[in-house]
């Protein structure tokens, strides 16, 4: 899964590893905004994500517009203080509502 | 602009005072020889309060186990504290329920407000650090002071809303600049002028920095965490658009675990809508 798709509260199905291939993060971590900027400072732009039933029904969406709410709720939570746990679980209910909704 | 905000104090009075009836009723509640007897009685005198408060009472906010149809009924078994929050909260919401707001609706100011209120109920009894009835009402208050903001000063408030949308910071910021105050002070001064026990006060003042409460109370942490919920879920809105800052000890004095939000929400979105029938149609 591309990094602009990642939400948090997903999981990493594999180890990732940057490029002199060391190990960066092992699988099953749980995605937070700040993993995903840790990645991009890697210059990793794509990551493997545990396919429980949840990813795999939205995984069915059309991409597009999942990546459209998830623009609307980064603009929605922008000014808050998103490295808290409860505002990334927050951020996680308003997501799963919306692409539920749709 | 501090000329604004001792404007907007003296001008509090131009806003509609609480029903006689609310007064009335407080009396009698805190009067020893008063009886729920005398406050159905008056109620009663009132078809178009008593009509609402039945529905109210029945509505998912309560959870009865079986409907009621007497005002009687209805008291007794919420009993006489709650009595009070009923009635201020059904009287409050028939007063303000027919007046323009200009940039808001009206209708989603209240849905709002009962969301919050909901969910600081939720929050209340799953955290066990406040009571879930002055929870609610703290709420369901929280805001108040945005409706002298539009009513009073349309033009102004219209701009920091603007500037809000434009995403130049969170409107309780933008109301310090364009005002000098906030809704938070305006709401306090409101409630105390109506003589509203202190805690909802306390809880409309310092719902937005629950650490500058100089008497933290478990009421205002929950109506912090509350407020955040109801935001974050864009069920009505007094005007915020952005989700705002969670203050981390607020959070820690409301004795929820992050696992229990999605029990919270749950409730807080299942309720709202069936109380907001309640409090708000015809």
């Amino acid at each position: 899964m591309r990094l602009t798709d990642m939400a948090p509260g997903m999981r990493l199905a594999k180890d990732v590893y940057d490029p002199n291939g060391n190990v960066l993060m092992r699988s099953g971590t749980v995605v937070t905004e700040r993993l995903v900027k840790a990645l991009r400072s890697w210059g990793i732009d794509e990551v493997t994500i545990e396919a429980d039933a949840e990813d795999a029904a939205s995984a069915m969406l059309d991409p597009k517009t999942a990546a459209e709410i998830r623009a609307l709720l980064d603009q929605q939570f922008s000014l808050s203080n998103r490295d808290h746990p409860v505002i990334q679980a927050l951020y996680g209910l308003c997501l799963e509502r919306a692409l539920g909704n749709r | 602009m501090m000329e604004t905000k001792g404007d907007l104090l003296e001008r509090l009075d131009e806003l509609p005072s609480l029903p006689a009836v609310y007064h009335r009723v407080r009396q009698t509640l805190e009067n020893p020889d008063g009886s729920l007897e005398t406050v159905a009685a008056i109620i009663e005198a009132d078809p178009a309060l008593a009509a609402r408060l039945l529905r109210v009472a029945n509505s998912a906010l309560y959870g009865l186990a079986t409907k009621v149809d007497t005002v009687l009924r209805a008291l007794t078994i919420i009993g006489a504290a709650e009595t009070h929050n009923l009635v201020l909260a059904t009287t409050l919401v028939s007063v303000f329920r027919d007046l323009p707001l200009g940039a808001v609706s009206m209708r989603s100011f209240w849905e709002h407000s009962i969301a919050c209120g909901v969910a600081a109920r939720v929050i209340a009894r799953v955290g066990g650090r406040a009571s879930p009835d002055r929870a609610y009402l703290a709420g369901l208050l929280h805001d108040i002071g945005r409706l002298p903001l539009y009513i009073l000063e349309p033009h102004i408030m219209g701009a920091a809303l603007q500037a809000h949308r434009d995403r130049q910071g969170h409107l309780f910021d933008l109301e310090q600049q364009f005002f000098g105050s906030s809704h938070a002070e305006i709401g306090a001064a409101l409630l105390r002028g109506w003589a509203i026990p202190e805690v909802f006060c306390a809880a409309a003042a310092h719902h937005h920095r629950p650490a500058l409460a100089e008497h933290p109370a478990p009421e205002i942490a929950v109506t912090h965490v509350a407020d955040l919920v109801a935001n974050s879920l864009r069920i009505g809105t007094s005007g915020a658009r952005w989700t705002p800052i969670l203050d981390d000890l607020a959070w820690r004095a409301t004795g929820l675990e992050t696992a229990q939000l999605r029990a919270v929400v749950e409730t807080t979105i299942a309720t709202t809508r069936d109380v907001t029938s309640a409090f708000l149609e015809h």
